[in-house]
């Protein structure tokens, strides 16, 4: 075997090593980040399983522990319906007239 | 986009205040369409229940009437999810005060849908329940009673907690503790898929499967159809002896 063959051979199993590497990297990557999905899906399922509804980007049950509560509205208009406002469907059901 | 909803409401077979209250609104804006879906089911001694749950749903009313249009011009879901539990934890401390001042205990659950085009948020505290129907049935929330809590720390079984004598007890509604911390999401509207509020009269007698059978989204498309279904399936509850009030608001966008 010449010097030369030798070089391709080499040239070739290191090439074969390198994408085997980049290969396997890929796939475990891909495993690890569905491992995490089954898992937070395991502690979440109401929130992940999509499509019903995506992952809140609000934290709403943290800041609800730490914010004060308005017992004024936040901002006073007056009570007025605007015209581009038009409500198609109104359904209203109370059973009492008294009020707090 | 188009907006379908419906609602139906019954005191049942035993009860002689029907304590639910609805609330069910689609609009068109400037900015597109928008809709509130909620039901609140109240509970409470001397028939007061029926006074916290038209208290919320009449604040979610006038809000939307009254203020959504303007807040729709600068809309952020998270102030929007802000206001909402701001909403709830002030209509919280005012039912509280009434009954502190009355010597009453009343309080109610409040769980629904806000949605501004093809997107919604949920808002839910309490045992009613939001279900979405597509090619499934599926309950987006999460009951607020004892018994869940319980299965969820694994020291009860689903048929354990069927059976135990503190199914009904909540473990936060309105008006009944000073700190109540609400369940708010935010998510996407399926396009065709219904969603349900209901009650928990309207479900314990009934299965999920025979929810699913009734108001599929392929069967219920129209309004006429989802009140004329939910009226059905009242009626089957009630045939079964159920004693609570029964109440079901359905819900639908087309995109």
């Amino acid at each position: 075997m010449t010097k030369y063959e030798i070089m391709v051979i080499a040239a070739a199993a290191a090439a074969f090593v390198v994408i085997n590497i980049i290969m396997w990297s890929i796939i475990a990557a891909k495993e690890k980040k569905a491992r995490r999905r089954e898992l937070q899906q395991q502690k979440n399922p109401e929130i992940t399983v999509a499509p019903i509804l995506e992952p809140s980007p609000v934290p709403v049950n943290t800041y609800a522990e730490t914010e004060e509560v308005p017992l004024q509205p936040a901002k006073e208009r007056p009570r007025v319906k605007r015209s581009d406002f038009i409500l198609i469907d109104d359904i209203v059901i109370v059973h009492t007239d008294e009020r707090i | 986009m188009n907006y379908t909803v419906a609602a139906e409401t019954d005191i049942g077979i035993s009860k002689k205040v029907n304590q639910d209250s609805i609330c069910v609104k689609n609009a068109r804006t400037k900015q597109g369409k928008a809709a509130l879906v909620m039901i609140c089911d109240g509970m409470g001694g001397l028939s007061k229940g029926e006074l916290a749950s038209a208290e919320v749903v009449r604040s979610f009313s006038d809000w939307f009437d009254y203020e959504l249009a303007y807040e729709l011009e600068n809309w952020s879901w998270r102030d929007a999810g802000q206001s909402v539990l701001n909403r709830l934890r002030s209509l919280n401390s005012r039912i509280i005060g009434y009954g502190r001042r009355n010597g009453v205990q009343l309080g109610t659950t409040a769980t629904g849908i806000i949605a501004v085009n093809n997107n919604m948020m949920t808002f839910h505290i309490g045992d009613s329940r939001i279900y979405k129907l597509s090619y499934r049935i599926k309950q987006l929330t999460e009951d607020h009673t004892f018994v869940n809590r319980e299965i969820k720390n694994g020291n009860m079984t689903s048929e354990q907690a069927k059976r135990d004598p503190r199914r009904n007890a909540l473990t936060q509604c309105i008006g009944v503790s000073g700190d109540i911390t609400p369940d708010i999401k935010f998510g996407t509207i399926e396009s065709g898929a219904n969603y349900l509020i209901c009650s928990d009269g309207f479900r314990h007698v009934i299965t999920e499967e025979e929810i699913f059978g009734g108001l599929s989204p392929n069967i219920v498309t129209t309004g006429s159809s989802m009140k004329a279904k939910l009226r059905e399936l009242i009626e089957t509850v009630k045939s079964r002896k159920e004693q609570d009030n029964i109440s079901a608001v359905m819900f639908r966008a087309e995109y």
